[in-house]
């Protein structure tokens, strides 16, 4: 479980396996933390979800991210004029089947480890660990201006491989 | 107010408080818009299957869902325990005399 929610978080199995490591070792080394009115799942997925905040703000430092952070930029599906060059399938809901969901997370996940660094930094902050944005700007050392630039180009380069990657009905990814 | 800017808009609704004149300007937009309005369904899509309310209630993260086909980005082995390897390491960093 924990190693499934690093790597979707992380996109690397090598890097997820040492966060998860990470997660079980400070745990271990204070266990009195744990205060017993959340289970340990919950406990665990806290300590991890720090784990992959800190990660996130350690690559944010790296020169080659920061200069993707720096450069962050709109999308360029659009034409000249503004209006989307491909415009968006109207997706159906995979809320009943739950065969239907599980195709669509599993393309989901493929399209995070898809997405450059930066991008994918945002956007797992944001809705994978579900901080609020200040606090991801704070992370990334990025403005508000400059986070909402990765997030919106993180949610046009998701939808875009979703569409090639998933197909209503079960039958993608 | 274009297509482009209108998508902009629509994410950033996600993660900010939209100002009225924004949120007036999306809404008529959404109207006439099929294109942008299926942008916003999916970028929606998007936030409920990014995030794993399971892991935190306690329901299961990463739920229990059917048995998928192996990925090639997606580690298929992922799910299974940590390797002996892993463990190993986990045993000396908190006990550095434990054998290697």
């Amino acid at each position: 479980m924990l190693c499934a929610y690093a790597l979707r978080c992380v996109g690397r199995r090598d890097v997820a396996e040492d966060l998860v490591q990470e997660t079980f070792v400070a745990a271990l080394r204070d266990p009195s933390r744990h205060r017993g009115e959340a289970c340990l799942r919950t406990w665990l997925i806290a300590i991890l979800k720090r784990k992959v905040v800190d990660h996130f703000r350690a690559l944010a430092r790296r020169p080659e991210v920061a200069e993707l952070l720096e450069r962050a930029r709109e999308e360029t599906s659009f034409t000249d004029h503004g209006t989307w060059a491909q415009p968006p399938a109207d997706w159906p809901s995979p809320c009943v089947d739950s065969l239907d969901r599980a195709a669509f997370r599993r393309a989901l996940s493929v399209c995070l480890s898809e997405l450059p660094p930066a991008a994918r930094a945002a956007f797992v902050l944001r809705e994978v660990v579900q901080m609020p944005t200040p606090e991801v700007c704070e992370v990334l050392a990025v403005t508000a201006t400059h986070l909402h630039v990765l997030l919106h180009r993180a949610r046009m380069r998701l939808r875009g491989c979703l569409e090639s990657r998933w197909s209503p009905g079960g039958r993608g990814a | 107010m274009n297509c482009r800017q209108v998508s902009r808009l629509v994410s950033d609704g996600l993660d900010r408080k939209l100002a009225l004149h924004e949120r007036l300007a999306v809404w008529i937009h959404l109207l006439y818009c099929r294109a942008c309005a299926a942008y916003r369904k999916q970028v929606l899509m998007l936030r409920e299957f990014a995030r794993p309310p399971e892991a935190v209630t306690g329901s299961g993260v990463l739920s229990p869902e059917p048995p998928e086909p192996a990925s090639p980005h997606v580690d298929p082995g992922f799910e299974e325990p940590l390797s002996l390897q892993a463990r190993r390491r986990i045993r000396q960093a908190l006990d550095p005399r434990t054998p290697e």
